[in-house]
């Protein structure tokens, strides 16, 4: 099994620095193994204890289970950037959420502006108990 | 044009059918009566089309209903009717449509203000209480801008 270092809230992989989410992934399905830099062994759970990290890592494996390719949507003002069909442009930035929360609006707005000028639209991802709702956000002019 | 005279009766605004279409199909008919929401008898003393007794002005409207006009509906009511589109204001709502005959809902409009923040347990009791899977977000800004965002409730 490959066993991946934990550093500076990074995974490495020799060389290689593995997206963050994917690597929970493979960890909770047991096809690799993470160590810290004193080679302590560190499940799952170490990283779940955050819970904007749990919230964020459940709407990864939802949509990764779902046939979806998912990577960072820093660059697009959200938390993933999803992808229906890999070979073409990301439909979607998501931004998980809880039900509970409230959106500022300036921030929205500067959320929806930056997905439209690059041909995406935001996809709030609500947590409702077990439940996810989806919104999607698309600007109108009328 | 004469000014078309509303008469209010407990804060109900009604006028004689036959005004219907002087008045660009604003408010809901009833019987013989179109049945008018504060809003809507704003929107139309602010174009000059009717006059309420003891009402000068707008801003004479605006002082004595303020209990119970919703200036966040005025104001998308006032901007989506004066770019063509037909509307109503029922039910805390307010309806955009395909067209004049007002049979087929494009919207409902969930009208906020900028400096506000938008509550997502809100959005989706709106979203849920009319049985919806889209709505109309209206943003209003300080210089009395809207812009529009579509929010789709998707099943993924």
């Amino acid at each position: 099994m490959k066993r991946v270092l934990y550093k500076d809230n990074i995974f490495l992989l020799e060389d290689n620095v593995l997206y963050f989410y994917e690597v929970l992934y493979l960890l909770e399905k047991n096809e690799i193994e993470v160590y810290d830099e004193k080679n302590n062994k560190l499940d799952i759970n170490y990283f779940l204890k955050d819970e904007k990290i749990k919230l964020y890592y459940n709407i990864y494996k939802y949509f990764r289970e779902k046939g979806y390719h998912l990577g960072t949507g820093l660059k697009f003002g959200g938390i993933f950037r999803i992808y229906e069909d890999i070979k073409e442009h990301s439909k979607w930035v998501a931004i998980p959420i809880n039900i509970n929360e409230k959106i500022d609006i300036y921030d929205f707005l500067a959320k929806n502006r930056v997905a439209h000028s690059t041909r995406k639209r935001i996809l709030y991802c609500v947590k409702d108990n077990n439940n996810y709702i989806f919104l999607e956000v698309r600007w109108k002019k009328l | 044009m004469e000014k078309i005279i509303i008469k209010e009766f407990n804060n109900k605004f009604i006028l004689n059918k036959e005004f219907y279409d002087k008045i660009g199909r604003i408010g809901k008919i009833d019987k013989d009566y179109i049945i008018l929401e504060p809003e809507e008898v704003l929107y139309c003393i602010k174009k000059g089309w009717i006059k309420l007794e003891g009402i000068n002005n707008f801003l004479d409207f605006i002082k004595k209903y303020k209990n119970i006009l919703n200036m966040k509906k005025f104001y998308v009511f006032e901007d989506l009717r004066n770019k063509g589109y037909y509307l109503d204001i029922e039910n805390d709502s307010i309806i955009l449509y395909a067209d004049y005959k007002k049979e087929k809902v494009l919207y409902y409009v969930y009208p906020i203000y900028e400096n506000e923040f938008l509550y997502i347990k809100d959005i989706l009791n709106f979203m849920d209480s009319r049985n919806l899977n889209k709505i109309l977000l209206a943003i209003i800004d300080i210089e009395n801008d809207i812009v529009y965002y579509e929010i789709n409730k998707l099943f993924l």
